[in-house]
């Protein structure tokens, strides 16, 4: 436990929520998930799984597919003087690297990264923290049970299938490391059965001491470095209340943060609100009615689909809302149109 | 090859504390030894890595320092030209130090096949304007725009999985 409450900043009590996240999958156990495999059932083996991915050593490459579009990556993760440091690296397409140094996380990009372009039409400044939700409180909304035994990247490894109770979410189908306990490969998938995401390990050494110089990123010429950080101030969810919510929200899910932010390249504010059932996430943005206007829009990338939706808001000007998570699409739209001022101007 | 002595003096380079014998070795090196340069630039970047920096362009810093150093003497300041600092190990010790940075910098720029590129440029939070795509935005990209936003906070608050990260990093701009 103390090297787990180490990477964990701010307090035991978020340490413990940051687990529960986790675990909150987890939720019913239903009458088959009393087998076991190596002497675990499946909440043990998900309770390994997310061990072993904070607290091991390992250093692989993994393909992550989304949609039509497949990416290598190389993950060296590992624990360096008290701290979880990650290190990610894109290893086709545009060079990138992104590396986590305990709460801070920073991407490191070559010049002409068209993702610098985006980050302009985005609001700017440190993310709301939005884990902190789900502490005492298990969401009901999957079901979990052991499956079948599997082997990837030369590892044995056993099924854990997460399934969601209703439509308005994914299944989850992952694969942990038999000895370890680590996920080796993991799937999301809809409610026919579709696979839209799949990341895995191609090939993995677990357990072995990490280099510092693995974990430092690589230098380059013209590299740009882009910080994410983390509010203390934005936390979840704030006192007051948000100035818009949703009449419609899928069960299971629940505000975890919400948020007033600028865009910089307009200086336009946004409304932000975040909801989390304790797997899946869907974010809201709210923003004036751009001046060329908007029409409806579904765009779908892997697991993650992104609804806009104009606003006509009572005695006020219109708005434009836009609803991004690992939903359903049918669910993303009937979010998005059931956004509402909760404040009367 | 760079033995340890080196390391410690482009180690103690970054934090101004080298002295004048120092400074003419590492010049001497650097013009040799293309590792100074690559050494002093992953210095660099660990360190703004560490200390969350993100205010000026590494390379731009240097020049401030550089003029605040030489203030008053008019034939050094208006020629920060790579060359110029090669040879002349400049007087005061402070100046100096910062001079050879600057050589570093330009002399980084310059590696092969990299012209005219400054080594590592630390962007702010709040991006200082890259391109103007305000209103203009199309349906698309604003769609991608709020796509990334979401990926990276998830990638942020979820710290038990490589996968929110790896969205991140393998995110696709059409």
């Amino acid at each position: 436990m103390r090297r787990l409450a180490s990477i964990c900043v701010p307090s035991p009590a978020t340490c413990a929520a940051m687990v529960t996240v986790l675990l909150g999958i987890t939720v019913s156990l239903s009458a088959t998930a009393a087998e076991t495999v190596g002497g675990r059932n499946a909440m043990q083996w998900l309770a390994l799984m997310d061990h072993a991915l904070t607290e091991l050593n390992y250093d692989g490459v993994f393909s992550y597919v989304h949609g039509n579009e497949v990416s290598s990556l190389r993950v060296v993760h590992g624990m360096l003087d008290g701290e979880l440091r990650e290190r990610l690296i894109h290893l086709d397409g545009t060079p990138r690297e992104i590396i986590r140094h305990g709460d801070q996380v920073a991407c490191i990009l070559a010049p002409g990264d068209k993702l610098l372009d985006l980050e302009d039409s985005i609001p700017s400044g440190p993310f709301a923290r939005a884990f902190t939700r789900y502490s005492g409180e298990l969401p009901k909304s999957y079901r979990l049970r052991l499956g079948r035994m599997g082997r990837f990247a030369t590892r044995d490894a056993v099924e854990l299938v997460i399934d969601p109770i209703d439509g308005d979410r994914f299944g989850y189908r992952l694969w942990a490391d038999t000895e370890t306990g680590l996920l080796l490969r993991s799937e999301m998938m809809d409610a026919d059965g579709e696979r839209l995401e799949t990341f895995q390990f191609v090939a993995v050494e677990i357990g072995k001491p990490i280099a510092r110089e693995d974990l430092d990123p690589a230098p380059g010429p013209g590299l740009i470095l882009h910080h994410l950080t983390l509010d203390e101030e934005i936390a979840s969810p704030r006192r007051g209340g948000a100035l818009w919510t949703v009449d419609w929200l899928p069960e299971g899910f629940s505000m975890a943060a919400w948020d007033i932010r600028r865009i910089p390249s307009s200086l336009k504010s946004v409304n932000t609100l975040m909801y989390n059932d304790g797997l899946a996430a869907f974010s809201v943005f709210i923003e004036d009615m751009p001046a060329t206007g908007a029409t409806d829009q579904v765009s779908r990338r892997g697991g993650t689909v992104a609804v806009a939706h104009p606003l006509d808001v009572p005695e006020d000007h219109p708005r434009l809302v836009t609803v991004v998570g690992e939903i359903p699409t049918g669910t993303a739209k009937r979010i998005a149109a059931s956004v509402k001022r909760t404040v009367p101007r | 090859m760079m033995n340890d002595r080196l390391k410690e003096s482009v180690s103690a380079l970054m934090d101004d504390e080298v002295d004048e014998l120092e400074l003419a070795r590492l010049l001497k090196e650097a013009e040799s030894d293309p590792a100074v340069i690559s050494l002093w630039s992953r210095y660099h970047l660990a360190r703004a890595l560490m200390k969350r920096e993100s205010l000026m362009p590494a390379s731009e810093r240097l020049t401030v320092r550089l003029r605040e150093a030489l203030a008053g003497e008019p034939s050094l300041a208006g020629a920060p030209e790579a060359n110029r600092w090669l040879k002349p190990v400049a007087s005061v010790a402070v100046a100096a130090a910062v001079a050879v940075a600057v050589v570093l910098g330009f002399q980084m720029m310059s590696v092969p096949g990299n012209e005219a590129r400054p080594d590592v440029v630390v962007s702010p939070v709040p991006s200082i304007s890259r391109g103007t795509i305000n209103a203009a935005l199309t349906d698309r990209r604003r769609l991608d725009a709020y796509m990334l936003h979401h990926a990276q906070h998830r990638a942020l608050n979820d710290r038990s999985s490589v996968i929110p990260i790896a969205k991140v990093a393998s995110f696709d701009v059409q």
